[in-house]
C-alpha cells in the first residue's frame, strides 16, 4: 500500500500551487500584455500569489474563479476590493444573499463590464451631442501616451522605493 | 483601433472561462462525471422590458432548504447542481403584487446540464411587518414602494393610506412628515422545473419621468434631447436620447431612487441644459409647492422656504397676468387650479 505522509502532501501541494501561480502569470501576460509589460516575473508571481490568498478569503477556490478574480485584479488594482471607491465590489464578493462564491464573482464581473460599457456609451453620446469635446485622432494619441506613462510610473513595482536615505 | 476597457475585460473573462477548470487549486479529485446534475435560470425585467439588477431570487426545495441569489446586470440568476425535478421560485424580497411570471422557456441542452451539488441553506424569512413611514423631503410613493418591495399602486391604494391619498391626490407628491403606511409584505412563489428559464417582471419599476418643454406657452416639439440621471446610491445609469414629442415632452424611464435628471435640449448654439431634482416638489396646497412649480415654469422665486414673500407674490401676479386670471398676488383657488393644469401635478 502506498502511504503519503503529511510532509509529502505539503510539498506536493506547494508544488501544485507554484505550478498554478506560474500558469496564472502566463495567462495574465497573454491577456494583459500592455498592462504587465513593465513587471518582472518574480514581482508578478508575488502579486498573483497574494491575490490568490485574497480570492480564497471570498471562497473562490476553483481554477476558473481564481483566474476570473485575477482578471479583475489586473484591471482594477491588485487589492481592488479594498479601495474605498470600490466598496461596492467588496459587498458583491461577500453578500450572503447573493449565492455561492462563484455566483457572487459572476455577478461582480457582469456588473464591472456593464458599468464600463455604460460609461463608454454615455461618453460617446455626450460627444455626439456636443456636451463634451470630441478628441481628434492626434489629441487622442497624445492622451493615450500620457496615460501609458502614468501607468508605467504607477506600476513600476520592481524598483525599490526611494525614501531619500540612499546617497 | 484600440479596444475599450470593457472589451479587454470581457475577452480576458471569456478566456478564463474557456481555459481553466472548475477544480479547486491543489485538488486532486474531480466530481464524479456520472452524477448528472441540472440547472435552472431566471431573468428579471422591469416595466421597460430591460434587465433589472440586484433583485433577490430564491429557489426553495423544502421549508428549510433554500438557495438565494441576486440578479446580475443582465437581470439573470442561475442555479447549478440541482437534482432533476420541481422547486418553488420567488422574488422573496417583493410583495406578491410587485412581480409576475411573463413566460418560461426550456434551456438549451448545454446550459441545462450542470455538475456538483447545490448548497442548500435555511435562510430566515424577510420581515413582514406593517410600517408607518414618516416621509422626508425627496420621497414619494414610487421611491418608497421600491425600497420596501411593493408595486406603487398597492401602497397608494392600501386602505390605511386612503386619507393621505384624498389629501395629496398624486402619489409622487408627498409632503415632509406625511405618514405613509407600508403594508405587511405577502409572499408568492411559482412552481419551477429544472432545465427551464423563467422570465419574471418587476412591476412598477423603473418609473416614467415626463418633462414638458414650452416656449412662450407653445410646446417645443421635435427637439433632440439627452437625459442623464443620478441616483441616491450613485448607480451607473445609461443616458437616454430622443426627440421631444408633439406636446413638447421628454419621456424617459428612470430608476425609482433617481435623485436628479439633467436634460440637455437641442444641439449646437441653441443647446440648453436643465437640472431637475426628482421627487422634491411639495403638494400644491402648500406655499412651497406653489413656489417650486412657479420656479420650474421659469418664474423668478428668490426663496422657496414656504414663506409668502415679495418675490413669490410678484411671481404669482405675473403668472395670473399670463393666464388671464384676476391679478391678486394671492394663491387663490383659480390660480392653484391653473398652476396644476400647466404643471400637470
Amino acid at each position: 500500500m502506498l502511504t503519503i505522509r503529511n510532509a509529502q502532501m505539503k510539498v506536493l501541494s506547494a508544488q501544485q500551487r507554484q505550478k498554478f501561480v506560474d500558469a496564472m502569470c502566463e495567462f495574465l501576460r497573454l491577456q494583459f500584455k500592455q498592462e504587465l509589460e513593465g513587471i518582472s516575473q518574480t514581482s508578478l508571481e508575488g502579486k498573483v500569489s497574494a491575490a490568490l490568498n485574497n480570492a480564497s478569503r471570498y471562497g473562490l477556490r476553483s481554477h476558473r474563479d481564481c483566474c476570473r478574480y485575477l482578471n479583475l485584479a489586473v484591471t482594477y488594482g491588485w487589492e481592488f476590493e479594498q479601495l474605498p471607491e470600490n466598496a461596492w465590489m467588496l459587498e458583491y464578493l461577500t453578500d450572503p444573499n447573493a449565492g455561492n462564491p462563484s455566483q457572487r464573482l459572476q455577478r461582480l464581473i457582469c456588473q464591472c463590464i456593464y458599468k464600463m460599457e455604460v460609461e463608454e456609451n454615455n461618453r460617446q453620446m455626450h460627444e455626439a451631442f456636443g456636451t463634451i469635446e470630441n478628441l481628434d485622432a492626434d489629441e487622442e494619441e497624445q492622451y493615450d501616451e500620457l496615460e501609458e506613462d502614468e501607468l508605467l510610473i504607477a506600476k513600476d513595482w520592481d524598483k525599490p522605493f526611494d525614501l531619500g536615505q540612499n546617497p | 483601433m484600440t479596444s475599450t476597457p470593457a472589451e479587454n475585460l470581457k475577452a480576458a473573462d471569456q478566456a478564463a472561462q474557456s481555459h481553466s477548470s472548475q477544480l479547486g487549486v491543489g485538488d486532486t479529485a474531480a466530481p464524479c462525471p456520472l452524477k448528472q446534475r441540472h440547472a435552472l435560470e431566471a431573468r428579471v425585467i422591469g416595466e421597460d422590458d430591460k434587465p433589472l439588477a440586484d433583485i433577490g431570487v430564491e429557489l426553495r426545495k423544502s421549508a428549510t432548504e433554500k438557495l438565494r441569489a441576486k440578479t446580475d446586470a443582465n437581470g439573470a440568476v442561475r442555479y447549478d447542481g440541482l437534482q432533476a425535478g420541481g422547486y418553488q421560485l420567488s422574488l422573496y424580497e417583493l410583495d406578491q403584487e410587485a412581480w409576475e411570471l411573463v413566460n418560461q422557456e426550456p434551456l438549451p441542452d448545454a446550459l441545462a446540464k450542470s455538475s456538483g451539488d447545490a448548497s442548500w441553506q435555511d435562510f430566515p424569512p424577510p420581515s413582514r411587518e406593517k410600517i408607518d413611514h414618516l416621509v422626508i423631503e425627496g420621497e414619494c410613493v414610487t421611491k418608497l414602494a421600491d425600497r420596501y418591495g411593493f408595486f406603487p399602486d398597492t401602497v397608494w391604494d392600501w386602505p390605511d393610506n386612503a386619507q393621505l391619498k384624498q389629501s395629496r391626490k398624486d402619489m409622487n407628491v408627498l409632503a415632509p412628515e406625511d405618514t405613509l403606511v407600508i403594508p405587511a409584505r405577502r409572499d408568492k412563489e411559482i412552481p419551477a422545473q429544472t432545465g427551464n428559464r423563467y422570465h419574471l417582471k418587476r412591476k412598477g419599476i423603473p418609473a416614467k419621468l415626463k418633462i414638458r418643454f414650452l416656449i412662450a406657452g407653445e410646446p417645443r416639439d421635435n427637439v433632440p434631447y439627452l437625459v442623464s440621471v443620478t441616483t441616491l446610491d450613485a448607480q451607473t445609469v445609461a443616458d437616454q436620447q430622443g426627440m421631444t414629442d408633439a406636446e413638447g415632452f421628454v419621456s424617459v424611464f428612470v430608476p425609482p431612487n433617481a435623485s436628479t435628471a439633467t436634460v440637455v435640449l437641442d444641439k449646437g448654439e441653441w443647446q440648453e441644459t436643465y437640472e431637475f431634482n426628482i421627487g422634491y416638489i411639495d403638494p400644491i396646497d402648500t406655499v412651497r409647492g406653489v413656489q417650486g412649480r412657479l420656479r420650474d415654469l421659469g418664474y423668478d422665486i428668490e426663496n422657496e422656504g414656504g414663506v409668502m414673500d415679495e418675490s413669490t407674490r410678484a411671481a404669482i401676479q405675473l403668472f395670473q397676468l399670463n393666464h388671464k386670471l384676476p391679478v391678486t398676488g394671492e394663491i387663490d383657488m383659480s390660480t392653484r387650479e391653473q398652476l396644476k393644469k400647466i404643471y400637470l401635478t
